[in-house]
């Protein structure tokens, strides 16, 4: 009986250290979950043959510079959990949890596990949906349905297709028009006949009317913001010199100034009434402009400074201000005359000439490139603030403003422009984000700022690309046709809503699949990191940093979390640690370093270091432990510190540590999820292979190093990876039950 | 044996040309080869991207962030370039984008970053 005891014992001490091994076995031996079962390393059944890997033709997902590697890692975790599914794309994933979107706890597949779970109302796009080949096919039925707007005996079909597949790629795509303006540009000069001239060529450049909105309603802003003042104001009209300025004559010679700058943009202006206006001429308009801002600009500080010193001038005559706002009057209504023409003009976008190269050739003899590129910076800016949500609740709403209105500044500064003004285009793309919006608003995209459409309604959609498409076509003559630039990119992929939503994804329900958050299983670092001597000593200089704590607001901090332990929190924050660390006993040294370790990131961090061999040994092993379910046809996600793969670190971390302060952790680790889908025996030692989301083409993006084995032509964005380094970098594992 | 040959000659460009096609929304990518190191878009004799692999730097000089791919960040540095993925048959990739429509992917320019490489750039 008691031998039956011991074997059992044994056998059920054995079964809970199984753990991967690769003593005696030979090399090469191993798990792969991505190959079928032809091959060596497929996984195999409980009778030992062998079946397809759980993972076998899953899509190499690329995160590009948005921080989803979680999704993207969670992505497959979901896909060998339910093989028969398609594939999820990650970024919907990522985008269920965007409180965590591109922050340093972005690294947790738990996170987003949880939120699928607790919202499964949500969508489930299968990658698929995305495949290239598949859009081509829609671009056809398109071309399909158009049979009257092709009867319009356009000479080149072509041409039709390419316009419409660049209004496709904009709807569709919700992020690359300006990308797709750009292929579709070489797309164009390849459609070129030969010896076309320029003579007509350059007629208008559709982003030239767009700046000039965009100058207007700049201008619009100041205008406005000076009548409000004027109306403000009685008998100090115009700015309110309640003050006596340092120097009279000086403010008079900076009325006079402003004035002479309205004049000169009023006489361009008045140059391009008759819609002569090159390039060129756009140009110095704009550099009025932007002079005249300045100069209100200055007038406004020379108004802040002169409220220090009180007195008795008033200001300007009545005259001065009543020419002045004549000459504001004037240019309105020139800037209005002059958008007026190019819209009734604007009918002649087909006069535009499709030689690209041309046009952008003349464009950087007589444009500044740089205002463009500006232009284009502070629109996307615009939308990547519109994009945030506003919170509910009332103090966070607080919160938000005050940031949104920090955020104002910082762009005011960065482009050189008025709070106001910046304030106010904020709002045109915030009232632009529409939930459904359909292509309704095709016709805004020449605005300053395009609409940004979620979805578009099939139907509607071919209505609407024919009523738009039309005019431009409708006095097209042979070698003339859609000018790519007419549609301007806002979007960006940063604009999660935006760039989610891309995905038409009407089968959603048919892609779902049940996930439980019990159903995973989620070892946080303190799980790796039980080692008692290094417990113990982090835990002696955790207590002793918080019992001499000093700081208010952190013992206020650890009160509301240990708030229970009414001992601990009489003795904080007082010097008496061998009489209160008893207090601290019955807390978890993982708990109280996961709550208490980013006020200590330095004394946590050098405590890590300390037992990095003894914390990297222990994390092998739960490693092996809990990786044995490769053999079961289970992939893991890992959290890791991006260190140890990162080319540019210079060295790997000693273990890695994560202290909870972003700055730090940002430093020194990087975290980043990735997927282990494998294992092999390379000379007795075990190397695991990780599913990476930083492309299929990556091995540059590695640290050069023997424990690292990468290769662009097979591997596509795998990488095998020594056990001794990947344990150093362990943050965390989630892994299907 | 010379038809042996040439079938195995055609099979592997075949395979090459398997697995180097890109789509871009539905549109097929043309690509070269840049020696083993970098895809950059075709007959790219003096184009931006070109220029982008000899003037890169590490990405050391830019400081590391702690999110999204390296390469992606990389080129996200380079001024007026737009990343986007491509799709191929076997996954996605990533490609830096430049205002003349030139493109070449991201590990390439992560690897012309490195100076000892740039001698390989061919001119």
């Amino acid at each position: 009986m008691l031998r039956i005891f011991f074997i059992l014992l044994v056998f059920c001490s054995r079964q809970s250290n199984a753990q991967l091994s690769c003593r005696k076995r030979p090399n090469g031996e191993g798990v792969r979950l991505d190959v079928s079962r032809d091959k060596e390393m497929a996984p195999k059944d409980k009778s030992g043959s062998s079946i397809d890997g759980s993972l076998k033709g899953a899509k190499v997902t690329s995160q590009g510079f948005i921080g989803s590697c979680a999704g993207h890692s969670t992505s497959l975790l979901i896909k060998a959990a339910h093989p028969d599914k398609p594939q999820v794309i990650p970024e919907l994933i990522q985008a269920c949890d965007q409180s965590k979107y591109g922050t340093i706890d972005g690294n947790n597949p738990m996170v987003l596990i949880g939120c699928l779970a607790k919202n499964p109302s949500r969508k489930y796009c299968p990658l698929k949906a995305d495949i290239p080949l598949d859009e081509q096919v829609k671009i056809k039925s398109i071309q399909a349905s158009r049979s009257k707007f092709m009867s319009l005996s356009l000479p080149d079909q072509t041409k039709v297709e390419e316009a419409l597949k660049k209004v496709y790629f904009q709807l569709n795509t919700g992020m690359s028009s300006e990308t797709a303006t750009l292929f579709c540009a070489k797309n164009f000069i390849s459609y070129l006949p030969e010896g076309t001239t320029d003579s007509e060529s350059l007629g208008r450049d559709p982003s030239i009317l767009l700046r000039l909105r965009h100058y207007k309603n700049l201008f619009k802003n100041v205008s406005d913001h000076y009548s409000n003042i004027n109306a403000k104001g009685s008998k100090t009209r115009f700015i309110k010199y309640d003050t006596v300025p340092s120097n009279e004559v000086e403010q008079n010679q900076q009325i006079q100034e402003l004035a002479k700058m309205q004049a000169e943009i009023s006489n361009r202006l008045e140059h391009c009434k008759a819609f002569s206006c090159a390039p060129g001429n756009i140009r110095n308009i704009e550099k009025s402009f932007y002079s005249f801002k300045k100069s209100i600009d200055e007038f406004k500080e020379f108004q802040n400074d002169n409220k220090v010193h009180r007195g008795g001038f008033f200001g300007p005559s009545e005259e001065k201000v009543k020419a002045f706002k004549q000459k504001v009057s004037t240019i309105r209504k020139s800037l209005a005359g002059l958008e007026n023409s190019i819209v009734a003009e604007g009918k002649g976008v087909h006069k535009v000439s499709l030689d690209v190269a041309l046009v952008k050739a003349k464009m950087d003899k007589t444009e500044n490139p740089e205002s463009r590129k500006n232009l284009l910076r502070y629109k996307s800016t615009l939308v990547q603030l519109a994009a945030v949500p506003v919170p509910k609740r009332r103090s966070e709403k607080i919160r938000f403003r005050r940031r949104l209105k920090a955020a104002f500044k910082t762009t005011a500064q960065k482009f050189g422009l008025i709070e106001e003004a910046v304030e106010e285009d904020y709002k045109i793309v915030r009232s632009k984000i529409k939930k459904g919006c359909s292509i309704d608003s095709l016709e805004e995209m020449i605005d300053v700022f395009p609409i940004i459409c979620k979805s578009g309604e099939k139907d509607e959609f071919f209505e609407k690309v024919r009523s738009v498409l039309s005019p431009l076509f409708a006095y097209h003559r042979p070698h003339r046709s859609f000018d790519p630039s007419i549609i301007l990119d806002v979007f960006k992929t940063k604009n999660v809503d935006a760039y989610t939503s891309r995905i038409t994804c009407e089968d959603s329900e048919k892609f779902k699949v049940p996930i439980k958050s019990k159903d995973f299983e989620y070892l946080d670092l303190g799980d790796f990191s039980k080692v008692p001597k290094f417990e113990k000593a982090l835990k002696n200089a955790l207590v002793r940093k918080i019992l001499r704590e000093k700081n208010p607001k952190i013992i206020k901090y650890i009160k509301k979390i240990f708030g229970s332990n009414k001992k601990l929190v009489k003795c904080l924050g007082k010097d008496t640690s061998k009489a209160c660390a008893a207090a601290f006993d019955k807390i978890d040294v993982h708990v109280l370093n996961s709550y208490t370790s980013e006020f200590y990131p330095k004394i946590v961090t050098k405590i890590h270091n300390k037992y990095a061999k003894a914390l990297n040994k222990n994390k092998k092993k739960v490693l092996r432990e809990k990786l044995m379910s490769l053999n079961e046809n289970k992939p893991a996600v890992l959290g890791i510190c991006s260190s140890v793969l990162h080319k540019d670190h210079r060295r790997p971390p000693a273990t890695a540590v994560s202290t909870g302060n972003a700055k730090v952790d940002e430093k020194n680790c990087g975290a980043h999820a990735l997927t282990v889908i494998g294992y092999r025996c390379n000379k007795g030692k075990v190397e695991y292979l990780l599913q990476n989301s930083w492309g299929v083409r990556a091995c540059n993006q590695y640290r050069r190093s023997r424990e690292i084995e990468c290769r662009n032509d097979k591997d596509q964005g795998k990488i095998w990876i020594s056990e001794g380094l990947l344990s150093k970098g362990v943050l965390n594992l989630t892994q299907h039950k | 044996m010379l038809k042996n040959i040439f079938t195995i000659l055609l099979l592997l460009s075949l395979s090459n040309l398997y697995a180097e096609d890109y789509f871009f929304k539905g549109v097929r990518v043309p690509l070269d080869k840049h020696g083993d190191y970098a895809l950059i878009s075709k007959e790219c004799v003096n184009c931006m991207a070109k220029r982008a692999l000899k003037e890169i730097t590490p990405m050391e000089n830019y400081g590391i962030m702690a999110i999204g791919a390296p390469g992606a960040k990389l080129c996200m540095s380079i001024e007026g370039a737009k990343y986007e993925i491509f799709d191929s048959k076997l996954g996605q990739q990533g490609f830096c984008l430049f205002s003349d429509g030139s493109y070449v992917d991201t590990d390439g320019l992560m690897y012309f970053s490195d100076p000892s490489n740039k001698k390989k750039i061919d001119n």
